[in-house]
C-alpha cells in the first residue's frame, strides 16, 4: 500500500515538474486570450495583435487556436477577449445580411449592429480583404480560355472541386456561389483541410478550389484567380473585434492595436503567408521581424 | 542537427508536453476516484450493474472528436479549453476502470470472501483489507488503459483549443510540416509508452503481493 502512494506521489511530482516548465497549463492566468479561427493567416493575424499588445502594453496573452465560427461563438460566450474577423464573413455569415458591395459601408454596419447586440468592438481594418479566390491551375485557364467565374460555369462539369469544411458548409459559401453562377461539378466536392489544398491542385487531384486571395503560394504557382464578376462575396476586411468588457477592462489595448490600423498590404500578407506556409517559418519570428520592419518594435 | 524537430521545437514541445499530461492526469485521477468506488457498488448493487456499465459503454463508442465538437455549446462543463477536454477524457476512462474494478472484485476465489466473513469481518474491513489488494492488479490494468487511451484522445483536444502536443499535430497539418508534425506525434507516442511500461511493471508487483 505504502508502495502505492509513493509512486502515485512521484507521478503527480513528475507531472507537476514537466507542467511548471509552461507558463500557462490550463488557465487563463494569462490577462486576456486572443483566439485564431485555424488557417495560416489566422495565425499569423493572431500573433501580430498577441506580440503587440504585450509590446506596447504590460498585459500577457494566451493564445488560443480554435476552428471557423467557433471562435464567433467563443467571443460571443466571453471565453476569448478578441480574434481577427472578416467583416463580409461576420455580416453576411453570422448576421445573416445582404450582400453590400461597398467596403466601408459593411464595416460601418457590422460596428453598429456588433455593438449593439454583442457588446462587441470592431476596430478599423488592418489594411487588407482576404476575400475567398476561386482558383484553377493556369494551364486549366489557358486551356478553357477562362478568366471569370461566369465563363467557368460552362467548363466546371469537366472539373473536380476542392474546398475546405468552412467553404462547403457556409450560406456565403459554395451553396450560394453554385447557384450564383450555375456552377455544376462531375461530382460532389472533395473536403480537406485547408492547408492541403494547393497540394491537392498542383497534384491534380482537383481543378477548382477555393483559396485565400492572400494565400502565398497563388502566384508562385502560376494559378490563376477566377474574377467574381458578378460580384457575388461580400468585402472581407480583416479587422480585429474586441469584447467592449474587455476594453473597458484593459483600456490600453485600443491604442496597441490602433497602430496596426491600415498597416498591412494584401501584398505584405500574401508575403507572410509565404513565409509560413512556403518557407515553414516560425511564426513568432516572422511576425517579429515584421513589427521591426514596421518600426512597431 | 538544428534542424532536428526534437531540438528545434524542444521548448514548445516541452510546454505541450505540460499541458498535455496535465489534462490527462486530472481526467484519470477523477475517473479513478469515481471510477472505482461505482465498480465496488455494482459488485453489491446487482440492479445498478447493466446500467451503468452501459453508460460507461456508450461514452466509450462516441468518437471522440465528436464527442469535442459536442460539447461545444454546452454551458459550464463545456465550451473550448482544458475543461470540456478533461470532461471528455473522464467519460473516456471510466469504461476500463469500473469494467476492471468490477471484475477484478468478483474474479476472486469466493473461498477467500468466505474465510473473511467467517473471521467476523465488516463488509468494509472484507473491501480494504480482501477484495481490493487481492483485486489491485486487475484495477491497475483498467487504470493503464485508460491512462494510455487518454494520452492518445488528448491529441485531439486540440481540436477545441485546449493545447498539447496535438496542437503541433494540427499546426503541422495545416502547412504540411512534418517536422512539426513529429514534433508532436513522437512525444505523445512516447509518454504513452511510457505509461503503459511503467503501469503495468507496477500492475506485475501488485500480482505478485495478490497470490
Amino acid at each position: 500500500m505504502r508502495k502505492v502512494i509513493a509512486l502515485c506521489l512521484l507521478t503527480l511530482t513528475l507531472i507537476w515538474a514537466i507542467a511548471s516548465c509552461t507558463s500557462n497549463p490550463t488557465g487563463r492566468s494569462a490577462d486576456l486570450i486572443v483566439a485564431s479561427k485555424g488557417f495560416t493567416e489566422q495565425d499569423i493575424l493572431q500573433e501580430l495583435i498577441a506580440q503587440q499588445i504585450e509590446n506596447k502594453t504590460d498585459l500577457t496573452i494566451d493564445r488560443r487556436r480554435l476552428v471557423g465560427f467557433v471562435a464567433h461563438k467563443a467571443l460571443l460566450s466571453g471565453q476569448i477577449d478578441g480574434y481577427v474577423e472578416y467583416t463580409g464573413t461576420a455580416y453576411v455569415g453570422y448576421l445573416q445580411q445582404k450582400v453590400n458591395p461597398d467596403p466601408a459601408a459593411t464595416y460601418q454596419q457590422l460596428r453598429q449592429l456588433y455593438a449593439q447586440k454583442f457588446d462587441l468592438e470592431v476596430m478599423p481594418s488592418l489594411g487588407f480583404q482576404n476575400t475567398f479566390a476561386m482558383i484553377v491551375r493556369g494551364e486549366s485557364a489557358r486551356a478553357a480560355n477562362v478568366k471569370t467565374l461566369s465563363e467557368a460555369a460552362q467548363y466546371s462539369p469537366q472539373w473536380r472541386a476542392g474546398f475546405g469544411y468552412e467553404f462547403l458548409e457556409r450560406e456565403d459559401g459554395f451553396p450560394g456561389l453554385a447557384k450564383a453562377y450555375g456552377l455544376k461539378f462531375a461530382a460532389p466536392p472533395e473536403t480537406m483541410d485547408l492547408g492541403l489544398i494547393y497540394r491537392a491542385l498542383m497534384q491534380k487531384k482537383v481543378d477548382f478550389i477555393a483559396g485565400n486571395s492572400t494565400d502565398g503560394q497563388i502566384a508562385r504557382l502560376g494559378l490563376v484567380v477566377l474574377e467574381d464578376d458578378k460580384n457575388y462575396f461580400p468585402p472581407y476586411e480583416a479587422v480585429p473585434i474586441f469584447r467592449q468588457a474587455t476594453l473597458r477592462k484593459y483600456p490600453q489595448i485600443e491604442g496597441a492595436i490602433a497602430e496596426l490600423v491600415g498597416k498591412i498590404s494584401s501584398q505584405e500578407m500574401r508575403e507572410l503567408n509565404y513565409q509560413v506556409e512556403g518557407e515553414l517559418r516560425d511564426i513568432k519570428e516572422v511576425v517579429r521581424e515584421y513589427l521591426q520592419s514596421k518600426n512597431l518594435i | 542537427m538544428n534542424d532536428f524537430f526534437l531540438i528545434r521545437y524542444g521548448p514548445e514541445i516541452l510546454r505541450r508536453t505540460g499541458e498535455h499530461l496535465v489534462l490527462v492526469a486530472i481526467a484519470i485521477a477523477i475517473a479513478t476516484l469515481i471510477g472505482i468506488p461505482l465498480g465496488v457498488m455494482i459488485t453489491r448493487k446487482k440492479s445498478v450493474r447493466e446500467p451503468i456499465l452501459a453508460i460507461a459503454n456508450i461514452f466509450q463508442t462516441i468518437p471522440s472528436l465528436a464527442l469535442f465538437g459536442l460539447l461545444l455549446p454546452i454551458p459550464i462543463i463545456g465550451g473550448i479549453g482544458a475543461v470540456p477536454a478533461i470532461v471528455a477524457l473522464t467519460l473516456y476512462s471510466f469504461l476500463p476502470i469500473i469494467r476492471n474494478t468490477y471484475v477484478g472484485i468478483t474474479g476472486i476465489d469466493p473461498a477467500v470472501r468466505e474465510a473473511g466473513r467467517g473471521m467476523g469481518m465488516t463488509d468494509w474491513e472484507l473491501l480494504s483489507q480482501v477484495e481490493l489488494p487481492l483485486a489491485s492488479g486487475v484495477i491497475l490494468a483498467g487504470v493503464r488503459v485508460a491512462t494510455v487511451i487518454a494520452i492518445g484522445i488528448a491529441t485531439i483536444a486540440a481540436a477545441i483549443g485546449a493545447g498539447g502536443l496535438g496542437e503541433l499535430i494540427f499546426r503541422g497539418i495545416s502547412v504540411v510540416n512534418d517536422q512539426l508534425i513529429l514534433a508532436g506525434a513522437v512525444p505523445a507516442a512516447a509518454i504513452a509508452l511510457v505509461a503503459d511500461y511503467g503501469l503495468s511493471w507496477f500492475e506485475k508487483r501488485l500480482n505478485v503481493h495478490g497470490k
